[in-house]
């Protein structure tokens, strides 16, 4: 019995199925970045692949008439958005309709990342660099430097959704363009899926922080010094916010010398005092904007930052040059 | 029913991998929908009433398949009718919601019935050749799926976002959440009770098999959950398969839906051929006339429900999430209470 039933199960799957709808990978071309942009009557859809290399926008009344329009637009071979590596949304863009269209859509995925273009198009960007790097190279530069420097985080569709349902808010990566390349934005701030404003690129990190997210970041105090986040823990409760801080001592000016506990307790006060400033910054802008995007709601929160240098990288007493010692 | 010397392993694998047909269809869905990030800690409460009426209906078992017990009363018959009729039913229901995950999952916007009807050539032999082919075939596939469905799990660990599964809401929200699973296991308990294998039924077993049953559903509900959101899970049709199409194994393997998709087939087939099986049992002794006649008629009235039920996609979620849950609840529950209150003499 077990034989005639795989037989059976040959038909129901596979690209030999009864459904064939099987297509060869030459016959595709793989999107890698759709972008969307507001547009009077409907919505501008723009895609970015690399083989064949495809850069095009097209116009259409919906986001699904918009793709069929650009599959007659760009001939034969078949537009394939199921592996698609980024969502780039212009200023101005519907997001509930771009959200609930990935997660309607079998094609797209939820895990798919998203970015806010600030003051600019998504048909502009996909229009982005030579034939080395195209806008999905810049923006996986772009991701990775977010995640490395803690300057921000991509959320994903998934993640949006997931945050607008539960509390109506929710962060995405922004990002602008400058000399011809995307730079780091911050975040796009969505209330009730509109964006509302935006937290600048260096507060980002500050973001990071009460959002548990990658953390490291370097910051520059007073008496150039830079410092390196290397980790954090934040703990939220009853109106206070626990930030702590472990970092390390990263450059100086040659002349600090940490192992004196008078100058690292400084440093570490520096420290403290720069997040905090950051943090206020950061929640003030949330509540200017009736967002609450950190779960804290209307109250009053008391925060304190705590800071601790517990290294400073393979040097850890500064080295004469004057030469005087000697 | 004629058990062709069952053993133990091969009972509880039939029932193992029959559940899980319709087990995504009510996880994580339906169960988040009604007890938000407390899915997993619901799944985990189904096993107090599903151990409470296994300890009703395990002394009831210990005196012959229920089929047989059934048929030694007037009343008893007139309940193998309606079950038979029930069969028929549950089984237009399952082709149907088979067929629409298999196609919402593999994006194919065609009709189902190639699908019901080649499960249905697959499901119709099994019935008529009997029980033990379909237990030895459920012997050799249930560790293929649970492999799967256990990859797909540890897949979704290090995508899953812990903290929120801690948030559990009021306790009403929580038991009403484990309504699905609890009519999923009743359901399971009594129909494999027509079976009967080798050794007689044991309670430890029983509860060993619902342990599994539970701890299995927590998991589906607290990955999808943990990893879409309990809000965004229950809107979703398919979430299980949404699930699966974001997890990724190191970059390397990825969208791997459509695989799994293929393999739930077998499960489908699984629970079809044991309902058309057991239509055959209940029809043959409520006529007092056993035999094979039963399976093909069985198969085209399941063929026509299907058609009825699932006219439209939301006709079928009524069907498969509020009237087949609450109509297992009650055959299932009533049948093994009068089975218990009236032994056969």
């Amino acid at each position: 019995m077990i034989a005639p039933v795989l037989v059976i199960l040959l038909l129901l799957s596979g690209c030999g199925s009864i459904w064939a709808e099987a297509r060869t990978i030459d016959a595709l071309v793989q999107v890698e970045t759709v972008g969307l942009d507001p547009e009077e009557r409907g919505v501008a859809l723009s895609i970015s692949a690399a083989s064949p290399e495809t850069r095009e926008t097209v116009s259409g009344g919906s986001i699904r008439l918009a793709m069929d329009a650009m599959q007659q637009q760009t001939g034969s071979a078949e537009l394939f958005y199921a592996h698609a590596k980024f969502l780039l949304l212009g200023q101005g863009t519907d997001i509930p309709a771009a959200l609930d269209f990935v997660a309607r859509s079998s094609d797209m995925r939820l895990r798919t990342p998203v970015v806010l273009l600030k003051n600019a198009s998504a048909a502009e960007a996909v229009q982005l660099g030579g034939e080395d790097a195209d806008v999905t190279a810049m923006l996986q530069t772009l991701k990775a430097d977010m995640d490395q420097h803690g300057s921000g985080h991509a959320f994903t569709c998934g993640e949006a959704l997931r945050r607008l349902s539960e509390s109506g808010c929710a962060l995405l990566a922004a990002a602008e363009l400058e000399y011809g390349a995307l730079q780091e934005a911050g975040y796009g701030i969505l209330r009730d899926g509109i964006c509302v404003g935006w937290i600048a690129a260096e507060d980002a990190a500050a973001v990071n922080l009460l959002l548990s997210l990658n953390c490291r970041s370097d910051i520059l105090l007073n008496d150039g010094v830079t410092v390196t986040i290397e980790n954090s823990r934040c703990k939220y409760s009853d109106g206070a916010v626990e930030l702590t801080l472990w970092a390390e001592l990263s450059e100086t000016d040659g002349g600090v010398d940490i192992t004196e506990d008078a100058v690292r307790k400084r440093l570490e006060k520096a420290l403290s005092d720069r997040v905090l400033e950051q943090i206020r910054r950061v929640l003030g802008q949330c509540r200017k904007l009736d967002a609450d995007l950190f779960g804290m709601g209307d109250e009053d929160v008391t925060i304190t930052v705590r800071s601790r240098i517990t290294r400073s990288l393979d040097l850890v007493a500064p080295i004469d040059l004057t030469g005087v010692n000697q | 029913m004629n058990s062709q010397r069952l053993t133990e392993k091969q009972f509880w694998a039939l029932g193992g991998l029959a559940v899980l047909s319709p087990l995504l269809r009510l996880l994580p869905g339906r169960v988040c929908a009604l007890s938000d990030n407390g899915a997993w800690l619901s799944c985990m409460l189904a096993f107090l009433p599903l151990a409470g009426f296994t300890l009703l209906l395990v002394p009831v078992r210990k005196r012959g398949p229920l089929g047989q017990q059934l048929s030694g009363h007037g009343t008893g018959r007139l309940l193998l009718a309606l079950l038979t009729l029930w069969f028929w039913l549950y089984g237009g229901v399952l082709l149907r919601s088979g067929a629409a995950r298999f196609l919402t999952a593999m994006n194919v916007f065609r009709g189902w019935l190639p699908y019901g009807l080649l499960l249905l050539l697959m499901a119709v032999p099994a019935a008529l050749n009997g029980p033990k082919a379909l237990f030895r075939a459920a012997e050799i596939f249930l560790p293929v799926l649970t492999a799967a469905l256990g990859l797909c799990l540890i897949a979704a660990i290090g995508l899953m976002d812990w903290p929120s599964l801690k948030s559990i809401p009021k306790p009403g929200k929580l038991l009403h959440g484990a309504v699905p699973l609890w009519n999923l296991g009743c359901g399971m308990l009594f129909y494999s009770g027509f079976f009967q294998p080798e050794e007689p039924p044991k309670l430890r077993k029983n509860l060993k098999w619902l342990l599994r049953l539970c701890l299995t559903a927590a998991a589906i509900c607290a990955a999808a959950a943990g990893m879409l959101g309990a809000e965004v899970t229950a809107k979703l049709s398919q979430p299980f398969f949404v699930m699966l199409r974001n997890l990724s194994l190191s970059d390397a393997f990825e969208r791997f839906e459509a695989l799994i998709v293929g393999m739930w087939v077998l499960p489908d087939f699984a629970m079809l051929a044991m309902l058309l099986l057991l239509s055959r049992e209940t029809a043959g002794l409520a006529a007092k006339k056993p035999g094979r006649i039963y399976v093909l008629p069985g198969a085209l009235i399941m063929l026509a429900a299907a058609d009825v039920v699932g006219k439209t996609a939301f006709r079928l979620t009524l069907w498969s999430e509020q009237i087949v849950p609450i109509a297992t609840l009650v055959l299932t529950i009533s049948a093994t209470l009068w089975l218990f209150f009236h032994p056969k003499r």
